[in-house]
């Protein structure tokens, strides 16, 4: 029954989501004040019936219920619970079913935060969030149910793919589509203001919290797909440039521009029109990468099953709601004008700097992701395209963005006036430089141009973003939670340009072949095969090595790298062997018996891997601590504050 | 359709199970591990930049280098042979796209037909300066015509205080938590 | 600045969309086919090959052998279970036309093939042995089975990719045979 009750509530929550849409945009639109009351019911309605709906998959997986066809194709009898758990996220359909949860708590968290906000503009708001999980829940419920049952039952499933029985992926994807589906929100926001007419930047300051608090759970997310994709093996090492990689970077890289110029539209009034046209672009993007990762466009190694009625499903979905949004963007964008000016030195001119930077970055990285796709579609045969293409073009605008980065935080609005802080920026950049020479010919050998070059402009962002607080901290004054987090998230990318810096060019990287007592020498660290066992797991027999490494005689740690064979699938899975060490990563991961007792094994030393993660861990640190910034925070004052104004003038005419 | 012995067992097994189960992942991702090395340093490293090069035509966008396929060991050994015997990495790259095509290479030829591509970042940076200085220089020009000056305090981000709040628009900006304003002071006052 | 163009500036994000999903929707029609490489063989003169034959008494066959006639050339492996699935259409072919098939046996162990093709039935009119893959790779193949035609001159006319099926059989090859193999021969 439970399979079915699911499928029940999914329907019913698809209904609500309609109303919702409908409530919340043609109640303003029309000016019924019941209609507009009635969105927040829908919203905590659609919530209750998408949590029911999970919770009964989940229930069938916990249950080991294979009459349900997602259920006996990913899960197995064998399987432990907690990956029965996270199984619900391990395919296609069920991942569509986190995707629409996590919208419907955005949809609930915006609902109970915008009670200060015009009851018109949040009204809106939801409408549109609304519509958009209409879509989803539509979409899910036509192409990708996951509450389809299987006639006659499976006997048992056919076990979760192997790959995904890790905790990596317990946490990594809902952690990205809080991300990718919080952008959302501020795609709503500006769809709410451009319906409203909206032409002051007040939009700029609600819409803030909620477009930082969604980059920052995609920085997690990248981060921990990342993470996850390096320690296991075979989907081309913590950054591959693969589709489904590049679609949640460009949504970040697009989040990042738009937190920037939200800054200078809440701030200055300018750039109105282009940050409300980053919160379009930015969800699109999310919408678009959802349709290059699900409809099988692309050739990925992450790909779901592919299937061209999805990808048409998507695609309408896509066409209207993006088509929908960028109509009304060319209606009302024009209106939007505003008259201050600024310097070439000002904090506006580095900010416009950092936006075109990352578009630029983030057009790059979609032009090279579709581009198979435009040869498709031109027929001129088939292309690739993989890192060799994207890791130069992905540079060019990225070096400048840093090099900008440090000296842009010492402008000030309007003037700039830079020469206040000449000294302090020549001083930073010369430090930076002898870290980075230090680092360079003291610590590791070799000299790569671009180790240089990033050490330096990583080593200066640091030290460029930490003056004004160490100084200000000095003088007793009061740091800002904003100004805090900011801060937090420029030394984040500092230590993740640094990181990517040493890890490129000085990772050494070798598959040996080692019999018993064998031992080989990779990157100045020796790996001693003792010898090797035969260990059983919950659900897979594995052979675990145990490798001895050493240096200059001394012994570092014994490492014991698996290969696995899950028993259902009969699919090979690896655990590789990591120790850390001082940042530095000593990897060994276990390869083919060749015969006669001897293994291949890939051995690798990652200097500084850790602050690759630790890096952008502070950046996301830096975002959730922006947003407890007070100002954002919307207090009864706030409501009083907001009364005699034109929005409480609208609301008392309605 | 199927390829590839790994696909034929997973099939099997799909079929095996008892049931008409698609696999989500046909083609599952395995690393390869290949301790075949190369005589000399040098041609370790042609090596291993042209197999990072390719791509595996049998699965799902992997490197050639990266891809277990068994398809992929017998490209790579045939690579290896190739350069032993001297090929050039030019030579080696015309006899994989004559065999594969250009759908092998995840490095796109410089050519004609995908200038287009390797163009696109550099049209968009010219693109971006030439915005971004006549946005700048018609900006600049209404620096002193806007009046009042944004205040000073870069740190901060401070709430604009009442004197300063100035045409930017700031002004109509309602939300104003006035218990922000104490700080605000103090910071103005530097 | 004019009215116009300022309003036209904020049309072109709309208009960039438009052409992206045309781009996109060209992209799912040809999704079936995302993928799979088109054989940049046909039209050109096959590789030369030279392997030795399954029979294990060590003699070779090769293109040298197939000069002046039309051949169907079969790629696969008995650890490849399309081709099993294909192999009864094989054995229809073999009765049927007059064009010889030639198999190459693909990184597999010669007794496993042998004992195949003695349960199963064989189609084949000489079949060898690729261990390494070399003449394999050399045909561009990367999946088993793939079926080439060749023609008198040498020249690759078509490659399917997968089993071979009697659709493709009609429609693929034999239109593209002259009519005087069409009939049994005997």
């Amino acid at each position: 029954m439970l399979p079915e009750l699911g499928q029940f509530a999914l329907i019913l929550a698809m209904l609500l989501a309609f109303l919702q849409a409908v409530f919340g945009i043609a109640g303003p639109a029309l000016k019924r004040d019941r209609w507009i009351a009635a969105t927040v019911p829908a919203v905590a309605g659609q919530f209750v019936m998408m949590a029911t709906a999970v919770g009964c998959l989940v229930a069938s997986f916990v249950n080991f219920d294979f009459s349900v066809r997602y259920v006996a194709e990913n899960s197995n009898s064998a399987l432990p619970l907690f990956y029965r758990v996270t199984a619900l996220w391990g395919a296609h359909e069920g991942s569509m079913l986190l995707w629409t949860l996590i919208l419907a708590c955005w949809t609930v968290a915006v609902a109970f935060c915008t009670t200060r906000l015009p009851k018109q503009f949040s009204a809106r708001v939801l409408g549109v969030l609304g519509f958009i999980s209409f879509g989803f829940l539509l979409f899910t419920l036509i192409t990708s149910n996951p509450f389809l049952r299987l006639e006659p039952p499976a006997p048992d499933g056919i076990d979760l793919n192997p790959l995904l029985q890790d905790p990596g992926l317990a946490s990594h994807p809902p952690v990205l589509y809080t991300g990718y589906v919080g952008l959302a929100v501020a795609f709503a926001f500006a769809c709410a203001a451009m319906l409203e007419g909206r032409t002051d930047p007040v939009w700029a300051r609600w819409t803030r919290p909620w477009a930082i608090g969604a980059w920052a759970f995609l920085t997690c997310g990248i981060t921990l797909g990342s993470w996850w994709s390096y320690y296991t093996l075979g989907w081309g090492g913590y950054w591959a440039w693969d589709p489904v990689e590049n679609a949640s970077f460009m949504p970040w890289l697009v989040g990042t521009a738009l937190i920037h110029s939200l800054a200078v539209t809440e701030k200055r009034g300018l750039f109105k029109s282009w940050t409300l046209l980053l919160a379009l672009v930015g969800f699109s993007l999310s919408l678009i990468g959802t349709f290059l990762v699900r409809s099988g466009v692309l050739v990925s190694v992450h790909s779901f099953a592919a299937d061209p009625s999805r990808g048409n499903a998507i695609l309408v979905f896509l066409c209207i709601a993006i088509g929908c949004a960028l109509a009304l963007y060319a209606w009302r964008a024009p209106a939007l004008k505003s008259s201050g000016g600024f310097e070439l030195t000002s904090r506006e001119s580095f900010l416009l700097f950092n936006n075109i930077l990352l578009v630029i970055a983030a057009a790059t990285v979609f032009a090279g992701t579709i581009a198979p796709l435009i040869a498709g579609a031109v027929g001129v045969g088939a292309l690739s395209v993989g890192a060799p293409y994207f890791r130069p073009t992905f540079l060019l605008p990225m070096l400048p963005l840093l090099a900008l980065l440090s000296i842009g935080i010492h402008a000030n609005w309007k003037r700039g006036r830079l020469s206040a802080s000449r000294r302090a920026l020549l001083v930073t950049l010369g430090l930076a430089c002898a870290v980075a020479l230090a680092v360079v010919t003291g610590v590791y050998a070799g000299r790569h141009f671009l180790a240089v070059v990033g050490l330096v402009l990583g080593a200066w962002i640091i030290l460029s973003s930490a003056v004004d607080p160490i100084d200000r901290v000095r003088r007793k004054l009061t740091l800002s939670r904003g100004v805090l987090g900011m801060t937090l998230a420029h030394v984040g990318l500092g230590i993740a340009v640094i990181a990517l810096s040493v890890v490129e060019p000085y990772t050494v990287e070798r598959d040996i072949a080692l019999a018993n007592g064998q031992s080989a020498n990779v990157g100045g660290y020796d790996f001693r095969l003792i010898g090797t066992r035969d260990v059983d797991g919950p659900n897979y027999s594995a052979t675990r090595a145990e490798v001895i490494v050493s240096r200059n005689g001394r012994t570092i740690t014994t490492l014991y790298p698996e290969k696995r064979e899950y028993w259902v699938r009969q699919q090979e899975g690896t655990k590789a062997g990591i120790k850390n060490e001082y940042g530095t990563d000593l990897f060994v991961a276990l390869g083919d018996d060749l015969g006669a007792g001897r293994w291949s094994m890939r051995a690798q030393i990652r200097p500084m891997i850790t602050f690759l993660w630790l890096g952008p861990v502070l950046m996301a640190l830096g975002g959730f601590c922006a947003l407890t910034d007070r100002r954002y925070r919307l207090g009864r004052s706030t409501a009083e504050a907001l009364e005699p104004l034109a929005a409480g003038a609208k609301e008392r005419a309605a | 359709m199927t390829r590839g012995p790994r696909v034929a067992r997973a099939r099997l097994l799909a079929a095996g199970a008892g049931s008409l189960l698609a696999l989500a992942l046909l083609c599952a991702p395995a690393y390869a591990i290949d301790p075949a090395q190369m005589p000399t340093p040098q041609l370790e490293a042609r090596y291993l930049t042209l197999t990072h090069e390719f791509r595996c035509p049998v699965c799902q966008n992997e490197t050639l280098a990266d891809s277990d396929e068994p398809v992929a060991g017998e490209i790579r050994a045939q690579i290896r042979k190739l350069l032993l015997a001297g090929k050039s990495d030019r030579e080696v790259r015309d006899y994989m796209v004559s065999r594969y095509t250009e759908f092998i290479l995840f490095k796109p030829e410089y050519s004609l037909r995908n200038a287009w591509l390797w163009l696109a970042p550099l049209v968009l940076l010219a693109i971006g300066i030439l915005v971004a200085s006549r946005i700048i220089r018609a900006r600049s020009m209404l620096v002193d015509q806007d009046g009042e000056p944004v205040d000073d305090d870069l740190i901060l981000e401070p709430e604009p205080p009442p004197a300063s709040d100035a045409i930017g628009g700031s002004r109509a900006d309602p939300i104003v938590d006035p218990r922000a304003r104490p700080a605000v002071k103090s910071a103005s006052a530097r | 600045m004019s009215a116009r163009p300022h309003v036209i500036r904020f049309l072109i994000p709309i208009a960039a969309f438009v052409l992206l999903g045309i781009v996109f929707a060209l992209g799912v029609k040809h999704s079936p086919d995302v993928g799979v490489i088109k054989s940049p063989l046909i039209g050109k003169q096959a590789p030369a090959w030279s392997l030795p034959v399954l029979d294990g008494t060590g003699q070779t066959f090769g293109s040298k052998d197939l000069r002046g006639q039309w051949y169907v050339l079969n790629v696969w492996g008995t650890w490849c279970e399309p081709c099993h699935e294909e192999h009864p259409e094989l054995l229809a072919i073999a009765r049927q036309a007059s064009v010889p098939i030639i198999g190459i046996d693909w990184n597999d162990d010669d007794a496993e093939a042998n004992d195949f093709l003695v349960k199963q039935g064989n189609p084949y009119k000489i079949v060898t042995t690729d261990h390494d893959g070399h003449v394999a790779i050399d045909w561009g193949v990367y999946g088993t089975p793939e079926t080439f035609l060749v023609d008198p001159s040498g020249t690759v006319v078509f490659k399917t990719i997968g089993p071979m099926t009697p659709q493709v059989w009609q429609k693929d090859f034999l239109s593209r045979l002259p009519p005087q193999l069409l009939e049994h021969p005997s």
